[in-house]
């Protein structure tokens, strides 16, 4: 099995796509499920899980445990989506392993006692899937999972039954946000028996216009075919209706949308602080304004990237801050270095 | 629900169908022990394997159905704890609560259809399918129990007659004890 890590992505829909993840949730058969299991089981089941990855070095993975690594480091793990908000509660013995250039993860006793995820950038659904399978297929030459005929891959919580796979694709969409097509666009996503959330999951908000999208249904769908129903058909139309949704901005209301993002670029070249959210929301006005035209000299990728660095948990990382205020003048002096703003205040008395 | 006899938490439920009545019967294990029900006869709904399952509910007679309160043999977890969590217990959990647990994954999964799609896609690459036969009287008798569960007597009858004949079309199949 040959996993594409080093594959080249295509970046044609980098407008519109953020990250696309691939998550394949598999359970040990004849354990407990994460829920039921006791000390010992979970143990057991991690560290029978972890030695199976550790004689698959061509995985490259790094390994991170919540019990004994910084907190700091398991979020910027989660601001990468490399584990999840549940992953970092404090519960049963976990473990992930994760790959630097972040397009494979695996989380052991979260909800399933074995996450594996795979990641593409834009529209690299097919990418994260062939990174999820070929692990996935890896371990099960050394791991029994629980399955059956009738049901498939059984999970602890029936709505992964089946295939256990959730394809989700992160998704900016600030132009159907702003003419007011988010509700047309949440039904056509119910009708289609997808998920829609904001940025953090489930029942979360969506900061900086981010969508994530996922599929509901696991039993019954081959995992090639519901690839290629979001990938082909449900991706493409999205992108093709975020796109007219700017033109139309662009045509009718260019002012409008220019002055949003005009300001946008005046607060992040001079903000003296700011906070997160506030970032965010900024950045995701600067990426429409890069993609819509509007702005140049300031690369698409560059908004992206920053989307990512001015979270609080990359920010630590970088300077050691874990104050509020202090991080709020880091963040600030980030975002004008990176977009040519004004130098840092001098140091007056 | 409680014990007719005692008042005590019952878990043994006997439900009886003749001439077109229904009757029927909630007792505790010591209770259903002494009537003559215990939880051990009515195993119907954690069934391990598939022909035997079909032989118990064959020798539970047409007319008579005792059921014991759902609960996972492995774990002990319960449709209850599987309310109140939103999570099974462990792998086991799907065949022994299957009867409440069929509708919610069926609503879940796949709320236009009238019956569970069978599993598409990856499989673990040792795994072997049961053959043909079996995979017939494993989905019989799962129409059966749902039929059960929702109080479907006239539909449950006519499973029983189709598995009982499936049953004695493959018998010669088998091979000699």
């Amino acid at each position: 099995m040959i996993l594409p890590f080093e594959q080249h992505e295509d970046d044609a829909l980098l407008d519109v796509v953020l990250i696309s993840r691939a998550r394949l949730a598999r359970n040990i058969s004849g354990e407990p499920f994460v829920n039921r299991a006791n000390r010992e089981e979970q143990i057991r089941i991690r560290d029978g899980i972890a030695s199976a990855l550790r004689g698959l070095p061509e995985l490259g993975l790094h390994w991170f445990d919540p019990e004994t690594a910084p907190s700091a480091e398991g979020q910027v793990l989660l601001e990468r989506h490399l584990v999840s908000p549940k992953f970092l509660e404090p519960g049963p013995h976990r473990l992930a392993g994760y790959r630097e250039d972040a397009r494979l993860s695996v989380m052991i006793n979260e909800e399933d006692h074995l996450r594996i995820q795979g990641y593409g950038l834009a529209g690299g659904l097919s990418l994260a899937w062939a990174n999820a399978k070929g692990c996935e297929r890896l371990l099960d030459e050394h791991l029994n999972f629980a399955f059956n005929e009738q049901l498939g891959y059984l999970t602890a919580c029936p709505t992964n039954v089946g295939t256990g796979i959730r394809l989700s694709l992160m998704l900016h969409l600030p132009g159907i946000s702003l003419i007011g097509g988010m509700d047309r666009m949440q039904h056509a996503a119910d009708d289609l028996n997808l998920e829609m959330r904001g940025t953090s999951g489930e029942g979360s908000e969506a900061i900086g216009h981010l969508h994530q999208i996922s599929n509901r249904r696991t039993l019954g769908v081959d995992e090639e075919d519901l690839l290629h129903f979001l990938e082909d058909d449900f991706l493409s139309r999205v992108v093709r209706e975020e796109r007219r949704a700017r033109d139309t901005l662009l045509s009718t209301r260019r002012e409008f949308l220019d002055d949003r993002v005009q300001r946008a670029l005046a607060m992040l070249r001079h903000a003296r602080l700011l906070g997160e959210r506030e970032a965010l929301d900024l950045l995701s006005e600067l990426r429409l304004g890069i993609a819509a035209g509007l702005l140049t000299g300031v690369p698409l990728q560059t908004a992206g990237q920053l989307m990512q660095r001015v979270r609080s948990g990359h920010l630590t990382r970088a300077t050691g801050c874990t104050e509020e205020e202090p991080l709020r003048i880091q963040r600030a002096d980030l975002v004008r270095r990176e977009l040519g703003g004004d130098s840092p205040p001098s140091e007056s008395t | 629900m409680q014990c007719d006899e005692c008042g005590k938490p019952a878990n043994v439920h006997e439900i009886r169908v003749e001439n077109g009545m229904k009757t029927e019967r909630h007792l505790c294990s010591e209770c259903a022990a002494k009537a003559g029900l215990t939880a051990q006869e009515a195993h119907v709904d954690a069934p391990t394997n598939p022909v035997e399952m079909i032989k118990q509910v064959l020798a539970a007679g047409p007319e008579i159905e005792v059921r014991a309160a759902p609960e996972c043999p492995t774990c002990g977890s319960t449709f209850a704890r599987f309310r109140k969590m939103a999570l099974l217990g462990c792998p086991d959990c799907y065949q022994a609560l299957e009867v409440p647990m069929q509708p919610l994954i069926l609503r879940s999964q796949a709320a236009e259809a009238r019956e569970l799609p069978e599993h598409q896609g990856l499989r673990p690459s040792g795994f072997k399918s049961p053959s043909q036969p079996t995979k017939t009287l494993i989905r019989l008798e799962r129409e059966l129990q749902g039929a059960i569960h929702a109080e479907q007597y006239e539909r449950a009858a006519d499973l029983r007659d189709k598995i009982r004949k499936f049953n004695e079309g493959i018998e010669p199949l088998d091979p000699p004890e």
